[in-house]
């Protein structure tokens, strides 16, 4: 290599140092990546693109989405915790994978391994049923099991079928749990008339167009899109599912960028834009704090640690 | 008569077009690169188009899917790296064409196949998906067993030589497959005790050990093969275009790999690997030249690619209809619609129809833009595949292990494509077909997660998996099948 190019790559080298705007101290000076725990295209992932999209206005620097799916939602995390704690890497903590399945399988992360930012959305749960079923409340499903009906439910969570077991436990209706992979494998199901229940969502093109009744909010409150159907509580039933999507940071990263982020992504999520859209998933668009969000996640390990013990899921069967 | 000028109304917008294109182009580049997938491609696209309106950013993903399946065989056919499952059933053939100097041909039999199947099933979703889409609910658990067992009996057919090795790859491939949480309980198995197990075994890392990287291996064992080009040059003009008497031999395997990739488009959960693998099926017994199948068939290529895409036009028809993806791909198309505050499903024809007019003019324009962009890019991608060999396989060596690490971004997935190298080597020497270890690793989670459901559904009840009229017209489709190909077996031997 001759003279030149060294001095060219030398002058090269002091300009970034110039252009760059890393005088100590100053979060963020580059790129932020952010590790989606779910594949590419699904919901979690989309509502996340949104609210990076609107978080680098307020950051300043890009947000590097990179997806990380597997282990039931347990991989990005597992891959957050192992990171850098500077700053540079923030990742999707859902409620689920952090607080449902450490009590199933074994995974390489303990709360403590994470700096929450804050939570970003509810995921929201109802109980559908066809629409030639005669079901109108949950009372008349419940009463129908109790005469000896065999009342099959689709199921495509952990957390789902946690609140089938409550459900059978509270009312012994005996509901039988059939698993399914996704959301519209579901729906074939319930549409088909191959079970008698289902879990549906709001963004279900079904239950708006009537074919699938919802019977029950199965979440903490009623639905916006729907509020004439009450929840599985004021039913008379003692029991709901509440999940949500969260972001943090691995456990040691400097307070300096956790404040930054943390305020970035705060004002993204509660920005109007941010808000619309994440609703348009039929998602619940809701903002906590990151102590919030800690403070959350804490008591649901604790809680689902009991259930999953006491309904035994974390056995064969 | 006017869904038609709203259609051409949406085609007529140069900004429509102009998006088309990108898409078309960007999906047949992504998809020819090995471990990028049809649905990365779409999702690589889609937050470009979070600014743009409806029609313009649907029709852009919708052309980044048809060109990333298409894409898809080109790697297939040229490096014997297939770029999406779905071209699992092209990568013999298609390849074996290019190993004889035809490597041109192959990709003209896929494009012309690729395209033809593709408009015939967007021909069945605009005519008539609100009707259609009722039938995707006839399909439950019960009906989802007997499918899959119906299309294992397809092994048989990509088999070769011998029916015992095939057989054994098909019990291989679902072993694999076993790997990871129980769908049920969702409890680990077969995971040695290591969470990196707990996803399962990807398909795509497991492919391109078995195909691209196991091929580099086989290839540098030839010691005098590794001297001269990758791929010969063509040996006469005919062997670079589709000639007259292609055509009488692809006509058939063209219109049934269209028919049946229609319908298994209609039902969801299925998707265009199986098409392919029943369109090439297929083909194999219309044929009167059984005997070059696995060996460069442009009736196998053509079977295969014209049903693989043409489940990418009828995996709308649930979509639109039901509001219910039928793969992958769709999934991150209702994403798409969400975004923009559309819902796809019933209401959507009433609520939006110039949205889904606009996609159903942008859907045939795409299969025309398909074969325009295709046949700029293939004398491109083959000049690439004339390089020495001894330069081209470090390449595809490093193409494939980065097209297992960007899978998911896992250095684990790279070990998996390393371990089933090695898998892929063993069996060359022995002499067994690779394809029936994928056949067997797709159909068993169909198979079991079925199987099991409609056993909670029944209470264990033998004889619903026989009470289903759907069910039992399968049955004899399988029982048909096998007949059929054992019989071929039979004469081969004697």
């Amino acid at each position: 290599m001759t003279r030149s190019v060294y001095s060219a790559l030398l002058g090269l080298f002091a300009l970034a140092l110039a252009v760059s705007p890393a005088a100590a101290g100053e979060f963020p000076s580059k790129e932020v990546s952010l590790i989606v725990n779910y594949g590419a295209g699904g919901t979690t992932d989309t509502a996340t693109r949104i609210l990076a999209n609107k978080a680098e206005e307020f950051l300043g620097k890009p947000i590097a989405v990179l997806n990380k799916a597997g282990g039931a939602g347990t991989a990005g995390p597992s891959q957050l915790a192992r990171s850098d704690p500077d700053g540079y890497t923030v990742g999707v903590t859902s409620l689920s994978p952090l607080t449902v399945t450490p009590h199933t399988l074994d995974v390489p992360f303990v709360t403590a391994d994470f700096q929450f930012l804050l939570g970003y959305f509810r995921y929201v749960y109802g109980v559908g049923v066809a629409k030639e079923s005669p079901f109108k409340d949950f009372q008349a499903v419940v009463d129908s099991a109790k005469n000896g009906d065999r009342i099959t439910w689709a199921v495509a969570s952990t957390d789902e079928r946690i609140l089938v077991a409550t459900l059978n436990k509270l009312t012994d209706a005996g509901f039988v749990p059939v698993p399914f992979n996704s959301g519209s494998e579901r729906e074939v199901a319930i549409l088909g008339g191959k079970v008698a229940l289902s879990f549906v969502g709001p963004a279900s093109a079904n239950v708006r167009s009537g074919d699938i009744r919802l019977i029950a909010a199965a979440g903490p409150e009623r639905w916006s899109t729907s509020p004439e159907v009450p929840t599985l509580i004021e039913q008379g039933f003692d029991a709901s599912i509440e999940s949500w999507a969260g972001l943090a940071a691995p456990a040691g990263t400097p307070k300096e960028a956790h404040g930054v982020l943390e305020a970035a992504f705060l004002k993204a999520a509660k920005h109007p834009e941010v808000v619309e859209k994440i609703r348009g998933l039929g998602l619940d668009a809701a903002a906590m704090t990151g102590a919030e969000y800690k403070a959350f996640v804490d008591q649901r390990f604790e809680d689902n640690k009991r259930w999953i013990e006491e309904l035994e899921l974390n056995k064969k069967q | 008569m006017e869904a038609i000028v709203l259609a051409f109304q949406a085609l007529l917008d140069v900004q429509n077009v102009l998006y088309l294109c990108i898409g078309v182009g960007a999906g047949i580049v992504l998809g020819a690169i090995p471990g990028l997938s049809a649905s990365m491609a779409i999702a690589i696209v889609i937050p470009f188009t979070f600014a743009l309106p409806p029609v313009a950013s649907l029709i852009m993903m919708m052309g980044a899917y048809k060109g990333g399946i298409y894409g898809g065989s080109i790697a297939a056919i040229l490096l014997n790296a297939p770029g999406t499952s779905a071209a699992v059933a092209t990568v013999q053939d298609g390849h074996a064409l290019a190993k004889q100097g035809k490597g041109l041909k192959a990709l003209k039999v896929s494009l012309f196949a690729s395209a033809i199947g593709d408009t015939f099933s967007d021909i069945v979703l605009i005519l008539s998906a609100a009707q259609l889409a009722r039938i995707a609910l006839e399909f439950g658990p019960v009906e989802f067993t007997v499918i899959a067992v119906a299309s294992l009996t397809l092994v048989v057919s990509l088999s070769g030589k011998s029916l015992m090795k095939g057989l054994i790859g098909a019990a291989l491939g679902i072993l694999v497959a076993f790997i990871g949480l129980d769908p049920m309980s969702g409890l680990p198995r077969l995971t040695f005790g290591s969470s990196d197990f707990y996803g399962g075994i990807g398909l795509v890392p497991m492919l391109i050990g078995l195909l691209p990287m196991a091929e580099v291996l086989i290839r540098l064992e030839q010691k005098q093969q590794t001297k001269g080009a990758f791929l010969p040059s063509p040996k006469e003009p005919s062997d670079a275009r589709v000639t007259k008497s292609d055509w009488k031999r692809i006509t058939k395997p063209i219109a049934a790999g269209s028919v049946l990739g229609t319908i298994i488009g209609i039902i969801p959960g299925m998707g265009p690997t199986i098409g392919a693998v029943v369109g090439y099926d297929n083909a194999k017994k219309l044929s009167k030249d059984k005997e070059s199948f696995g060996k460069g068939s442009v009736e196998g290529v053509a079977g295969a690619e014209s049903g693989n895409n043409a489940v990418s036009g009828a995996n709308l028809i649930p979509l639109l209809g039901l509001g219910i993806p039928g793969d992958s791909e769709a999934v991150i198309l209702i994403g798409a619609f969400l975004i923009h505050g559309l819902t796809p499903g019933p209401m959507i024809f009433r609520e939006n129809p110039e949205v889904v007019y606009g996609l159903y003019g942008g859907l045939v324009a795409a299969n025309l833009l398909l074969i325009i962009f295709a046949l700029l890019l293939l004398p491109q991608f083959v000049k690439l595949s004339r390089i020495r060999t001894t330069r081209i396989l470090p390449v595809v060596m490093i193409l494939a292990t980065m097209g297992a690490y960007n899978y998911q971004q896992s250095f684990f997935d790279v070990i998996v494509a390393f371990v089933f190298c090695g898998i892929g080597y063993l069996m060359h020497k022995i002499d067994a077909p690779r394809s029936t270890i994928m056949i067997g690793f797709i159909l068993a989670p169909i198979l079991e997660n079925n199987f099991r459901r409609a056993m909670l559904i029944t209470d264990n009840d033998w004889s619903a998996f026989f009470s289903s009229s759907i069910g039992n017209f399968l049955w004899m489709l399988a029982i048909a099948s096998v007949i059929y190909s054992l019989a071929a077996f039979a004469r081969k031997r004697r």
